[in-house]
């Protein structure tokens, strides 16, 4: 089943439209794109999977029992259901990636663990110091908070912000962080040189960029930052092959430093550098 | 009001100073309110006047409601005694209280204005009538009546020094030079009517009760004696009154109000006293100004008192070039009573 | 929004506006119905919905400028006091409107005075608070001009030359002067052309995000909640049929009626 092709909910805005503020640094999400990764990795039978390279603090991401069916109202309220029973641990130091063919539902399960989507049953618990926060349930002030320490998100696309130059898109969440404006433009740039966009391009607002350029864009802004867990949603979709190995080094970094990663990889080399295990939908999207 | 000479008709009596009584008890106590609550414009129910609005029929009516059959009543008008307005306001009360009337300010006890406050410092046992247009000094930027109460109710005055602010920035200096607002008591931010600024100090600690007429718009206010007034102005901006730079040309006098007359269309002019009673007593007590006859020997003559140009004409800073004649002045006096032959 | 909003987001734990079942009826009409809600210190709630569902009434009774029929509207002093806006006195309540709020009207005509100089519009606010120093005044006037990207040679012209544009940023400079920490804004960008309304949310976004300013936006235009609001509520027949943080809501509509709004947006 294909749900992109059959529109689950009715989608908003054109990306030049949407931007993003403190809440959310990423594009929305878009089940139109289309998904061709080839099936990957080990998928426990409970659907619950768990690394052995698991830490023994706890996971830092738990989630258990989560389901979700959109209901389109304006389609004499059709059903679509996405995931059922949806469940998994992720924890400091890995990297995971979603797997499952072309809408089996990874990117809406990534939206859910950020509380993009809501859900209909289930939780999904985020670590945040010492406190857990049940995404699906908690309050929205509470989840803005969550994402502006705690969990980031890296989109396909950026969210352009007219007039706003590259170099202050990537440094915004540093200075949000408290990082002042100078070290946050100079780290900013430090990060875009090593993802080889043209320092004359930093001076500009990334509208005109492209593809590659804006990915990379979005990319040094999600991951400038220190969020002990990430989201990324084909994060190398747009890059040539240097710069996916440019990328490939950062998330390894971030892998070092402790982070824990749920991703989409579409591309099979990226995944396999990065990914310590794949999860797949497929068994949460039969199951719904 | 015109007197009859058809013989059939009954001569018209009028009661007291026009008004009725009942009238004239309601007026009252609009004062009486006006005076509890110093630069509060109290809304008292106007009545149609034999004369047009404009014409002063707010300062009549509280003239006529305090007036008494002792007082002595002077009327005055941009300073003068023997205008059209004053002489009318005059002769109204003349015919219908049958009051003395006097152009000297110390003699008076009642002075009704317009648009000027006597040189001659007033005393405990005079009252001060004003006539007023607009009473209400925010006017010029809030519209709403309703909105204006309100601001006063709350005292938010902010408003007022917009319109200062404004001045300011459009004239490098606080252009307002009549009816320019005062905060009365520490509380109400006033309308002075159009005085100039320059009798703005005036106000301030007058001995005399101040008594403010608007016919049209139906409201009374008062400054008690010996209230504070105070003029708005910003710290770096303060308040000042005009400054002359000759002495009246008829009297000599200084720190007084001068309006300028114009003698002829070749640009001749002269700065005399707004205040003629003033003028007149000081040219009687042999001041001379530059401008005025030499001291005569036969009946001490005072100079006649020139027509000055009205307020908002001169003080728009467009007064028409016109050639005014000279107020007054005795019949044959012929041409330019003020001209070069006099001043010389 | 990042920058200090979000330092202000965590630290200030406590709601700044709370409103409570939250009514207001014209005759037999309803024009809000059981609205409660919470705004908290640099956040930015969007309230959307087509004409007539309650938007603009409901921001009229959080502003106080309409009675609510039943409910109430608390607010936090600068004191730190939650207060019932209904037990402050008339003048407390207009220091508060001129002083801790704003409001931005959708026609700049209605927010601003036309016969007033630009920097006397500016101005106003302090001039009501006390300030008496012409020079301290322009020199605040003019520096906040810039902020809205106001030529400062524009200071002394009165606001009927300006642009439609120009006079909404004027307007914005006349509400925020005194630093206030709650804005109450009605379709800020309604009636401006696309480019123009670019600019000036733009403009609106860096203020916010710099002053950590608190805001209640009522607008029928989505793309304008998605660039500013944290969080949006949406009205439909003067109840609140939805809510959640702008992307959950935009992103994941669940009420017929806000699936209805989000499908009806037109792709550019």
């Amino acid at each position: 089943m294909n749900m992109a092709d059959k529109a689950p909910h009715p989608n908003p805005l054109p990306h030049g439209e949407r931007e993003s503020g403190a809440h959310s640094v990423s594009d929305a999400p878009d089940n139109a794109m289309p998904l061709t990764s080839p099936r990957g990795g080990e998928v426990g039978p409970q659907g619950r999977v768990r690394g052995e390279g698991a830490e023994t603090r706890g996971p830092i991401l738990d989630v258990a029992g989560v389901a979700k069916t959109f209901v389109l109202h304006l389609r004499e309220g059709a059903r679509l259901p996405v995931v059922s029973g949806a469940g998994f641990d992720l924890y400091p130091g890995e990297c995971v990636a979603l797997g499952g063919p072309s809408g089996a539902g990874k990117s809406s399960l990534l939206k859910m663990v950020y509380g993009n989507y809501r859900i209909d049953a289930g939780h999904i618990r985020v670590r945040d110091g010492g406190e857990v926060v049940d995404v699906a349930s908690t309050a929205p002030r509470r989840l803005m908070k969550l994402r502006a320490t705690t969990m980031g998100y890296v989109s396909q696309f950026l969210r352009v912000i007219p007039r706003v130059s590259a170099l202050d898109v990537v440094a915004e969440p540093l200075v949000g962080d408290g990082v002042s404006r100078e070290e946050a433009l100079a780290t900013a740039g430090a990060l875009l040189a090593r993802l080889n966009l043209p320092e004359r391009l930093w001076s500009l607002p990334p509208a005109t960029f492209s593809g590659g350029e804006q990915q990379r864009v979005n990319i040094a802004r999600g991951l400038i930052a220190h969020r002990p867990l990430l989201l990324m949603d084909e994060p190398t979709a747009s890059l040539d092959a240097a710069n996916r190995q440019v990328v490939i080094g950062l998330i390894e970094e971030k892998k070092q430093a402790g982070v824990a990663i749920l991703g989409i990889f579409h591309d099979a080399e990226v995944r396999e550098a990065v990914c310590d295990r794949v999860i797949d939908v497929t068994d949460f999207a039969r199951a719904a | 009001m015109t007197s009859q000479h058809t013989g059939e008709m009954p001569a018209i009596s009028y009661n007291f100073a026009y008004l009725d009584e009942q009238t004239k008890r309601m007026i009252r106590r609009a004062i009486l309110k006006a005076i509890a609550i110093p630069g509060y414009q109290v809304p008292f129910a106007a009545r149609e006047m034999p004369m047009p609005y404009g014409w002063g029929t707010g300062g009549v009516q509280v003239t006529a409601a305090v007036l008494g059959p002792d007082d002595v009543l002077k009327v005055i008008d941009q300073g003068a005694d023997d205008t059209t307005n004053a002489v009318a306001i005059r002769g109204f009360f003349e015919k219908t209280a049958g009051v003395a009337t006097t152009t000297a300010t110390t003699e008076a006890t009642l002075i009704q204005t317009r648009h000027r406050i006597p040189e001659t410092k007033l005393s405990e046992n005079q009252i001060l009538v004003y006539q007023v247009p607009i009473p209400e000094p925010l006017r010029f930027l809030e519209p709403r009546e309703t909105e204006t109460r309100q601001l006063h109710a709350l005292e938010e005055y902010g408003l007022m020094h917009v319109k200062l602010y404004e001045d300011i920035a459009r004239h490098g200096h606080i252009a307002t030079t009549y009816a320019y607002p005062v905060e009365v008591a520490g509380r109400y931010v006033m309308d002075p009517s159009p005085i100039p600024k320059f009798d703005n100090p005036k106000m301030d600690d007058c001995p005399a009760l101040q008594l403010f007429g608007a016919g049209r718009e139906k409201r009374i206010y008062a400054i008690p004696p010996y209230t504070t007034v105070r003029s708005l102005d910003f710290e770096d901006h303060p308040f000042k009154v005009q400054r002359f730079a000759k002495p009246c040309a008829l009297c000599a006098a200084t720190g007084v109000y001068l309006d300028e007359v114009i003698l002829d269309d070749r640009g001749g002019r002269m700065f005399v006293c707004s205040d003629t009673d003033y003028c007149n007593a000081r040219q009687a007590e042999g001041h001379r100004g530059e401008m005025a006859a030499p001291v005569s020997s036969s009946g001490g003559a005072v100079l006649p008192h020139p027509t000055p140009l009205p307020h908002g004409e001169r003080e728009q800073g467009d007064a028409p070039s016109l050639t005014l004649t000279a107020r007054g002045a005795p019949e044959g006096a012929g041409e330019g009573p003020f001209g070069a032959e006099i001043a010389s | 929004m990042t920058d200090q909003a979000n330092q202000a987001l965590a630290a200030a734990d406590a709601p700044l506006l709370v409103s409570e079942g939250l009514s207001k009826n014209y005759g037999a009409r309803i024009g809000c119905r059981d609205v409660s809600l919470d705004i908290y210190p640099g956040e930015v709630l969007a309230v959307v919905g087509e004409s007539g569902s309650g938007k603009s009434t409901l921001l009229g009774l959080l502003s106080t400028e309409l009675a609510a029929s039943a409910g109430r509207v608390s607010y936090r002093m600068r004191d730190g006091v939650l207060r019932d806006l209904a037990s402050l006195g008339a003048a407390e309540r207009r220091l508060l409107m001129r002083t801790d709020w704003g409001l931005i009207r959708q026609n700049p005509a209605d927010g601003l005075r036309m016969a007033v100089s630009a920097g006397g519009n500016v101005g106003e606010r302090l001039m009501a608070v006390g300030w008496r120093h012409y020079g301290n005044i322009r020199r605040e006037a003019t520096d906040w001009l810039g902020r809205v990207e106001i030529a400062a040679d524009r200071i002394d012209d009165d606001p009927r030359s300006f642009s439609g544009g120009m006079r909404q940023r004027l307007q914005i400079a006349r509400n925020l002067v005194t630093k206030p920490r709650l804005v109450f804004m009605d379709e800020p960008t309604g009636g401006l052309d696309v480019s123009v309304q670019a600019r000036l949310l733009d403009l609106i976004r860096g203020l916010v995000s710099e002053m950590g300013l608190a805001v209640v936006i009522v607008t029928h235009d989505l793309a304008v909640a998605r660039l500013l609001s944290h969080r949006m509520v949406v009205m439909r027949h003067g109840r609140v049929i939805e809510t959640g943080l702008t992307d959950q809501v935009l992103d994941d509509p669940r009420e017929p009626y806000t699936q209805l709004l989000v499908s009806s947006v037109l792709a550019a």
